[in-house]
């Protein structure tokens, strides 16, 4: 579903040149799940730009559905860091507008969306407005209007990660439940070791800026029954725990070495 | 105060606002019988002339200065929200664009009457004409800037939904300007009456500022008090069709 060959991203300010991305290269398969887990500010967003389309100022080969990447891939649907709301439209509003763009009649857009409405407990807070909602309404509300597309391929960016540790696993719950009713590829970034091995059949570690790819973890429990609390998934929570460890570590010994 | 009590007149709580006309009225009739100006009749006076002749002929100059108003605002209103929300998110135009508003802006439009009036003479459409020049720059300049501090993830967001140029514009831009629009109609309604007066009392038959400044010059008092009576009211009739519009379209920020 994914190819990206050699991906390098570099960002040129007025007064700086940053470089954000360096020689990624990774693939995904169809109708699977990946978690990518990295230190802040070392790239994550700006590779689920890419992915999305929205970046078209990269160097190396990204693929998409076995086509190079492009904007406005109608089956792509990228959830942002701060969930990308409209503050002037109610929940319905909201989640009807990815079908409201593709001109879809009023009356089949709302048919359409309950569904998924109510699978995300949202049916009772559909006229408030996103301020008026909990974070984890607004993310729910946020899932909502990228399931009502029917994408092919989810990106979502550190999507849970201003969320109680409850309401967290809930929605990781529904997001595992609507993956698997559906052929859908889940790319999901995170700074969270236990959200990323509970959600990335594969976990991709990534070094800090500018990004590469430091490790690739096969993960292969996710959607089992009981995964959570299986000894599996607190092994592989541990093997990451040491990667990233390692990996503080030596950034620290970098930097003080730098300093000196 | 927001979304408490029960909502009067125009969407606005009555109450506190009855209580502050009772205010101004008495204070304004203690001061007239402290004073005993001619120039400062009781509002008694004021308001019996106003009543008297406002089915007449103040009437009919309340129409047009209304009139002159409204087309003025709803003129530059379509002039100037497109091309701020066109200036904002196209910085490359705006580039352009940013050093004439910069040196226009702070010229004061009123001093072109008298060349406007030579111009185009003594209708309505150089009243319409002036005004327009000054509140179009305001409306502008106030779109621009909103247009220009709209939140790049929200547009990516829906870009990423499949939305063309336009729909951001429609979807995301006009919206997130909107409530800065209506602050800025609001001081600009302000502006509008008062440039209205100056042009109206400027070689003119017709409006409310000929209507004052005739009764001034035949030393009619009360009749100058009916005449800001009725400006007062075009004032606060305005405001309180833009408070109306504001709360019934802005509904998100009056939660
Ligand atoms: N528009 C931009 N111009 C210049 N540099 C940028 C721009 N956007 C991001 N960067 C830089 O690129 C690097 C990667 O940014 P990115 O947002 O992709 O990080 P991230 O991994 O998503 O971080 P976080 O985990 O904090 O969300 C950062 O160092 C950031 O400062
Ligand atoms: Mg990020």
């Amino acid at each position: 579903m994914i190819k990206v060959k050699s991906l390098s991203v570099i960002y040129r300010g007025t007064n700086a040149v940053v470089p954000a991305i360096r020689d990624i290269s990774f693939a995904m398969e169809r109708g699977s799940t990946c978690a990518v887990i990295g230190p802040s500010g070392c790239g994550k967003t700006t590779m689920l730009y890419v992915l999305a389309g929205l970046r078209p100022d990269f160097e190396g080969q990204v693929e998409v559905a076995e086509a190079p990447v492009r904007p406005k891939r109608r089956e792509t649907a990228l959830i942002l860091q701060d969930y990308g709301l409209l503050p002037w439209k109610t929940v319905r509003q909201n989640v009807v507008l990815g079908l409201e763009l593709r001109g879809v009649g009023k009356s089949e857009r709302l048919s359409r969306c309950e569904g998924i409405m109510n699978d995300l407990g949202l049916l009772a807070v559909k006229n408030l407005y996103p301020s008026q909602l909990s974070g984890g309404q607004r993310q729910r509300v946020a899932i909502a209007r990228a399931m009502a597309v029917q994408p092919d391929l989810l990106l979502m960016d550190e999507p849970f990660s201003s969320l109680d540790a409850l309401t967290r696993e809930n929605l990781q719950d529904n997001l595992l439940e609507i993956w698997s009713g559906r052929q859908m590829t889940v790319l999901i970034v995170t700074h969270n070791i236990e959200e990323a091995v509970f959600l990335g059949q594969k976990i991709i570690v990534l070094s800090p800026r500018p990004a590469g790819v430091l490790a690739e973890v096969e993960n292969n429990g996710v959607g089992t029954p009981g995964w959570r609390s299986s000894q599996e998934f607190f092994r592989v929570c541990t093997r990451l725990r040491g990667m990233l460890v390692k990996e503080e570590r030596q950034l620290c010994a970098a930097r003080a070495g730098q300093g000196s | 105060m927001r979304g408490t009590g029960r909502t009067g007149f125009l969407g606005s709580p009555a109450l506190p606002i009855i209580a502050a006309i009772t205010f101004l009225l008495s204070a304004w009739h203690l001061l007239a019988v402290f004073l005993q100006l001619a120039a400062l009749p009781i509002p008694g006076v004021a308001f019996g002339t106003f009543l008297e002749r406002i089915t007449g002929d103040l009437g009919f100059h309340l129409q047009v200065s209304t009139y002159r108003v409204l087309v003025s605002i709803v003129v530059s209103l379509v002039l100037a929200v497109p091309l701020g929300l066109f200036l904002g998110r196209e910085p490359r135009f705006d580039a352009f664009i940013a050093p004439l508003i910069y040196v226009v802006y702070p010229v004061p439009k009123i001093v072109f009457l008298p060349v406007i009036i030579a111009l185009f003479g003594l209708g309505d459409f150089p009243k319409i004409l002036l005004i327009v020049l000054v509140i179009f720059f305001q409306i502008l300049v106030t779109t621009r800037d909103a247009a220009r501090k709209v939140d790049q993830a929200t547009i990516d967001s829906i870009l990423s939904l499949g939305a063309s140029r336009l729909q951001v514009y429609r979807q995301v831009i006009w919206p997130a300007a909107l409530p800065d629009v209506f602050t800025a109609l609001r001081i600009v309604t302000g502006t509008a009456i008062a440039v209205l007066f100056i042009s109206e009392t400027f070689v003119s038959r017709e409006g409310l500022g000929y209507f004052i400044l005739d009764a001034w010059s035949r030393s009619k008092w009360d009749e100058v008090y009916a005449g800001i009576i009725a400006m007062g009211m075009l004032g606060i009739v305005l405001y309180g069709i833009l408070d109306f519009l504001d709360r019934r379209v802005c509904r998100w920020k009056h939660l």
